[in-house]
C-alpha cells in the first residue's frame, strides 16, 4: 500500500468514526462524544490535505481524476464541519455532514482508477470553472443538510418534542438562515460555472453542447435553485415549504453529477484527459 | 486534646454537647435556610454589601474567629469560619441572636451546626445548587463567589475559607458544566424565554411582541432582556398607558391594541399573556397574518390562563403554538431531571471533597514537617559553631564533605519520621501522629501554623 493510498484510507476511517460520535452525540446526548468528534474529523481533515497533497505531487488533479472531485467535496464538508463543532450547539449538525463527507470520500476514491496525464492545451478556463462547480456542490450538501434539519426541528416543535435531541439542535431561524445563505452561495457558484462551462464546452463537444444529459439536469438545478430564490428574495417566502426547493435541488444537483457517468471525464475538463492507470487511491 | 478527624461527619444537634481542647481548630458553620426558617426570620438576617462587611468585622471581634465568611442571600444565612474556639456555637448563637435582633432561644431551633467535612460538603451542596429551593438554580454560584469577595474586602478571609470557597465556586461549576443539573426551564417565563431562544437563538435583532402587560408579562419581558441579548420588543395592552410604561421600563415600543395584527405580522415569536377572558387572537385572524408573513413561521407562546390563543391556531401550517400546560409540561420535566442529576452531582461533590480533605491534611502536617526540619538544620548549624575552630585545618573541600555527611544523617534520620506523618495524614490521623512527633521532638506551638490543627 503506497502513502498516498495510505493516507485517503485512513482519512476514511476518521470520517466514519467521526460520523458514528456526531450521532452518538445527537442521539444520547454524549458530550464526550460531541467532543471526539471534531477532533477526529479535525484529523481526516489532515490527512485528507496530506492525501491531496500526495496526489497532486504525484502528478494527478483532483479536479479531473476519476471520482477525486468528489473527495474534495467531501473535503469541504468535512472542514467545515470541523469549524461549525466550535459551537456546541452546531456540532449535531455533523450526523449529517459528516456521514455525507464519508460517502464523498468512499465513492471518489473507490473510483478513481488511477493517475492521469493530463492536456497541457486545456482552455485556461476550465480549472476555475471546476472549481467553482465543486464550491456550489459542496454549498448545496450543506444547504440539504440544513433543511433537513430546518424539517425535522420544525415537526419536533409542531409534535411539542421539546426533549432529547431537540435541545442538541441548532435554534431554528438559524438553520434555515444559514441553508437559505449556502443556497445562494451555491446558486452563484453554479452560475458562474455553467457560465464558464459554456464557453469552454464546444471544444468538447461542439455546437451541440447544450443537449448533453448533465447539462441539462444542471440546468434543471439551476432552474429549481432560481426558483428558490425568487419566492425566498422577491416574494419573501420562508419556513418549510422553501427548504423542500433546497432538498429538491440537491437531489437534482446529485443526479446531474451522476448524470453521465464520470461527469468530470466527460465534462470539458475531463475532455483532453488520457487516463493512464499507475494506482489506485484506495 | 480532642481525638476526633479533622473530617468527622457528625452533625452538631445542640452547642452545649462538647468537650475540646481549647487548641482544636476546624472549620465551622452555622446558618440557617428556607428548609429551616420562615421568612419572618430569615429576613431580619438579610444583609447586603456594606452591612455584609461591617457584620464580618462584628463577627470576627465577637468570635475571635480566625477566619469568616457570610453567605447572605434570601433563602439562607450561614457564617463560615475557621475557629480555635471551644465555645464557638454559643458565640455565634449570641452573634446571629443580636443581628437578628431576636433571643438567642428564639433562633437556637432554627440553625444547624457543622463541622470539618460536613462544613465543606454543606457549602459544596450549597454551590452545586442542591441545596437551593429550586434545585440547580445558577444564581447562589454568585452569591458564593459575592460572599468570598465580601470576606477578602473585609480582610476575613484567610488560606482555609479563601481556598474553602474557591473550591466551592469550583465545584458548583463543575456540576453544572459536566451533569444537567441547571439545565432546562424551572418556571413557566423560563421556559417561554428558553423555547424563544431554542428557535431564534440569539434573541438580539429579533423582534418579540408582549401581548398583555401584567406581572407574568412583565416578568417574562424581564427574562427576555436579563442577558444582554435584547430583543426588540413591542408591548401591546388594551390598556395603552400600561403598555407604554411596561415597554418604556425595557427600552421597548407600545404597540396599539388596535395595530395588532401588524404587529403580528411583523414579529418574530409572540408571548400572550392578558387577562382576557376569552382568546384574544383568532385562528381566523392568523390565517391573514401568515398570508401576510408569507410562510415565515410564527411561534406563539400563549402563557395566559385563560387562554389568549385559540387553539386552532396550533393547525395552522408554519404556526407554533404553545400554551401554559405545555410549558408547564416541559418545567416539571426538567424539575424532575434535575433532581435525577442530583445523584451525580453528590458524587461529583465526594470527589471534590476528597480532594480539598487532601489538602487540608497537607496544611496539618505540613508546617510540622517544615519545623522538624528546621528543628535539624538548627542543631547541624549549632555543632557547626561548636566545633568549627577544631575543623580549622582541614581544607574547604574537606569542610564541604563533613558538611555533606552530617546533613545526609540528619536528613536520614527525620526521613522515616516524615514519611510516617505524611502517610498519617493521607489516612486521616495525621493529627494525632503531629501530636507525638511533636512530643517527641520537643516542638514549640509557637511555629504551629494556623492550619495545622483541624478538627
Amino acid at each position: 500500500m503506497t502513502a498516498v493510498n495510505l493516507a485517503f484510507l485512513l482519512t476514511l476511517l476518521c470520517y466514519f468514526v467521526s460520523s458514528l460520535l456526531y450521532h452518538i452525540h445527537l442521539f444520547a446526548g454524549s458530550d464526550r462524544a460531541r467532543n471526539a468528534a471534531p477532533i477526529l474529523a479535525g484529523a481526516g481533515v489532515l490527512l485528507h490535505t496530506a492525501a491531496i497533497g500526495l496526489w497532486c505531487m504525484q502528478g494527478g488533479s483532483v479536479l479531473r481524476d476519476g471520482g477525486m472531485p468528489l473527495s474534495l467535496v467531501a473535503y469541504f464538508l468535512a472542514i467545515v464541519q470541523v469549524v461549525v463543532s466550535f459551537n456546541p450547539r452546531w456540532a449535531s449538525l455533523g450526523s449529517l455532514v459528516m456521514p455525507l463527507a464519508f460517502i464523498a470520500e468512499f465513492y471518489g476514491t473507490w473510483t478513481t482508477p488511477g493517475l492521469s496525464e493530463h492536456s497541457t492545451t486545456a482552455s485556461p478556463l476550465l480549472r476555475p470553472h471546476v472549481t467553482v462547480l465543486l464550491l456550489g456542490f459542496a454549498a448545496f450538501t450543506l444547504a440539504f443538510c440544513l433543511a433537513v434539519f430546518y424539517l425535522v426541528e420544525s415537526r419536533l416543535l409542531k409534535t411539542k418534542h421539546l426533549r432529547g435531541i431537540f435541545r442538541r439542535l441548532p435554534p431554528l431561524e438559524s438553520v434555515g438562515t444559514a441553508a437559505h445563505w449556502l443556497a445562494v452561495i451555491g446558486f452563484s457558484m453554479l452560475t458562474l460555472g455553467t457560465i464558464t462551462g459554456a464557453i469552454v464546452a464546444p471544444e468538447r463537444w461542439g455546437p451541440q453542447w447544450y443537449l448533453e444529459p448533465h447539462f441539462l439536469v444542471s440546468m434543471v438545478a439551476w432552474v429549481v435553485y432560481a426558483a428558490y430564490l425568487a419566492v425566498s428574495l422577491l416574494l419573501g417566502w420562508r419556513g418549510r415549504r422553501t427548504t423542500y426547493f433546497l432538498i429538491a435541488g440537491f437531489v437534482v444537483v446529485v443526479v446531474a453529477y451522476f448524470a453521465s457517468g464520470n461527469p468530470t471525464r466527460n465534462s470539458p475538463t475531463g475532455s483532453a484527459a488520457a487516463t493512464v492507470a499507475v494506482g489506485r487511491p484506495a | 486534646m480532642g481525638a476526633k478527624s479533622p473530617f468527622s461527619h457528625s452533625p452538631i444537634p445542640h452547642p452545649h454537647s462538647r468537650g475540646r481542647s481549647p487548641k482544636a481548630v476546624r472549620i465551622i458553620l452555622a446558618g440557617l435556610s428556607h428548609k429551616t426558617a420562615p421568612v419572618q426570620l430569615r429576613e431580619k438576617l438579610a444583609l447586603y454589601g456594606q452591612a455584609t462587611r461591617d457584620a464580618l468585622h462584628g463577627l470576627r471581634d465577637a468570635t475571635r474567629m480566625d477566619e469568616c465568611a457570610l453567605l447572605a442571600t434570601c433563602n439562607r444565612m450561614e457564617v463560615y469560619g475557621f475557629s480555635r474556639e471551644e465555645d464557638w456555637q454559643e458565640q455565634l448563637l449570641g452573634f446571629l441572636a443580636g443581628q437578628a435582633g431576636v433571643l438567642p432561644g428564639q433562633l437556637q431551633d432554627h440553625l444547624y451546626w457543622y463541622e470539618g467535612g460536613l462544613t465543606v460538603r454543606h457549602l459544596f451542596r450549597v454551590a452545586a445548587g442542591l441545596d437551593s429551593m429550586v434545585v440547580g438554580e445558577g444564581q447562589i454560584l454568585g452569591q458564593v463567589k459575592e460572599a468570598l469577595q465580601l470576606s477578602q474586602d473585609a480582610g476575613t478571609s484567610g488560606t482555609v475559607v479563601h481556598r474553602l470557597f474557591e473550591e466551592a465556586i469550583a465545584c458548583g461549576k463543575r456540576a453544572r458544566t459536566e451533569t444537567e443539573i441547571g439545565r432546562g426551564a424551572v418556571s413557566v417565563s423560563l421556559a417561554a424565554v428558553q423555547l424563544a431562544r431554542q428557535i431564534l437563538g440569539r434573541l438580539k435583532n429579533h423582534t418579540v411582541l408582549l401581548i398583555g402587560a401584567g406581572d407574568t408579562g412583565e416578568t417574562t419581558a424581564k427574562m427576555l432582556l436579563d442577558d444582554g441579548a435584547a430583543p426588540n420588543l413591542l408591548v401591546c395592552n388594551r390598556t395603552q398607558e400600561r403598555a407604554e410604561a411596561l415597554a418604556g421600563r425595557f427600552g421597548g415600543s407600545a404597540v396599539q391594541y388596535q395595530q395588532v395584527h401588524e404587529a403580528l405580522v411583523r414579529a418574530d415569536i409572540v408571548i400572550t399573556s392578558t387577562g382576557a377572558p376569552h382568546p384574544i387572537v383568532r385562528a381566523e385572524t392568523l390565517k391573514g397574518v401568515m398570508r401576510a408573513r408569507r410562510g415565515r413561521p410564527l411561534f406563539l407562546i400563549d402563557i395566559a390562563v385563560p387562554r389568549d390563543v385559540e387553539p386552532e391556531a396550533g393547525e395552522l401550517e408554519d404556526v407554533y403554538l404553545y400554551n401554559i400546560d405545555d410549558l408547564q409540561e416541559v418545567v416539571e420535566k426538567s424539575k424532575a431531571e434535575r433532581q435525577a442529576e442530583a445523584v451525580r452531582v453528590e458524587s461529583l461533590i465526594e470527589e471534590d471533597l476528597l480532594k480539598f480533605q487532601g489538602w487540608l491534611r497537607g496544611l496539618e502536617v505540613g508546617p510540622t514537617i517544615r519545623q522538624l526540619q528546621e528543628f535539624a538544620e538548627a542543631i547541624v548549624r549549632g555543632e557547626q559553631e561548636r566545633v568549627g575552630s577544631r575543623l580549622s585545618h582541614l581544607s574547604e573541600r574537606d569542610r564541604e564533605v563533613v558538611d555533606t555527611l552530617v546533613r545526609g544523617i540528619t536528613q536520614k534520620l527525620l526521613r522515616p519520621t516524615i514519611l510516617h506523618l505524611k502517610g498519617a495524614a493521607s489516612s486521616g490521623n495525621g493529627y494525632h501522629e503531629v501530636e507525638s512527633v511533636r512530643a517527641i521532638f520537643g516542638l514549640s506551638d509557637g511555629a504551629r501554623g494556623e492550619a495545622e490543627v483541624l478538627d
